[in-house]
């Protein structure tokens, strides 16, 4: 697979890269945390059991560490990137650094910006990757994790 | 649920298999938990959006690879890098074992640092997802 560079006939807005966006804050809930934990089929009593987690070394029920796909924050910068339009995209990649553990009650703040954008040429045509930095902070104002999220659509493809 | 400590870790120990196999509905019910919708929810929503047939959520399966490792850890461990690439579609009713391994192993302070590789075959020995991580580990040494 061939990789391009950024400016190779995208036609996307330059001026939202690299520019963090605040997006907005969600209020966990032990219950929301909890429900999720279960679709997953998680057993671990720091995700599931509120008298266990209580006892644990976090005082509290915590989040599993996929629980960041479940808060819903405002849409985060639009590249306006009008290859896209159309086109089924899906996620490529997810690179995640734990700080420290969500905790229900905590009031997570976050702020999005989009790093980079490029292309690859495959087999199917071309490839466009979007890759999204997510801060997530608590109201104590400490950074519990930050993603960087990497979406790709084929150019090829409805 | 059984604490492991940085001592007990070596290159090579082998983690899993932790098998999963999501049925249609509960990948519909993780999607609309997750207010995911479309192909995530069903096959009609999937032909609506262009998708060939109804699919679980990157979200779902990374979420069962990263329970193979908290598992794991124990309530003293802690996730600190997790790094997920997805490779191939994952469907419903598809087989989902996974898998880990310890590639790397430093200590640090009175914690340890295991790194990992983790990786979801499915029935077809296919690698859906693929895995690096780093967990951070109690020492014993340093609990006296």
């Amino acid at each position: 697979m061939q990789e391009t560079d950024a400016n190779d006939g995208l036609d996307f807005d330059r001026s939202v890269l690299g520019v963090e966006v605040d997006i907005g804050e969600y209020r966990v809930t032990k219950e929301e945390i909890i429900a999720y934990a279960k679709a997953l089929g998680e057993t671990n009593p720091l995700y599931v059991d509120e008298e266990a987690a209580s006892a644990g070394p976090y005082g509290a029920v915590i989040a599993p560490a996929g629980f960041y796909t479940y808060m819903k924050f405002k849409p985060g910068p639009n590249l306006r990137l009008r290859s896209h339009e159309g086109h089924l995209g899906y996620m490529a990649g997810q690179n995640i650094q734990y700080h420290e553990p969500i905790r229900a009650g905590d009031t997570i703040y976050a702020k999005a910006s989009i790093d980079q954008v490029y292309t690859k040429t495959g087999r199917t045509g071309r490839l466009v990757f979007v890759v999204t930095r997510t801060t997530y902070s608590n109201q104590h104002g400490r950074t519990v994790m930050v993603v960087e999220s990497s979406n790709v659509r084929s150019e090829t493809m409805k | 649920m059984s604490q492991v400590y940085f001592e007990d870790v070596e290159v090579g120990d082998e983690i899993g298999p932790l098998v999963k196999q999501p049925g249609v509905e509960e990948t519909r019910a993780f999607a609309e938990l997750s207010r995911l919708s479309g192909r995530f929810v069903s096959e009609d929503g999937a032909l609506r959006e262009g998708a060939d047939r109804m699919l679980v959520s990157s979200w779902q399966s990374m979420g069962y690879l990263a329970q193979l490792l908290t598992n794991w850890m124990g309530q003293d461990g802690f996730l600190s890098r997790f790094e997920v690439f997805f490779r191939r579609r994952v469907e419903p009713e598809d087989r989902l074992e996974c898998q880990a391994i310890v590639t790397d192993t430093l200590a640090e302070g009175e914690r340890g640092v295991v790194t990992l590789d983790a990786f979801i075959v499915n029935q077809r020995g296919e690698r859906p997802l693929q895995a690096t991580a780093e967990v951070s580990l109690p020492r014993r040494e340093t609990l006296a």
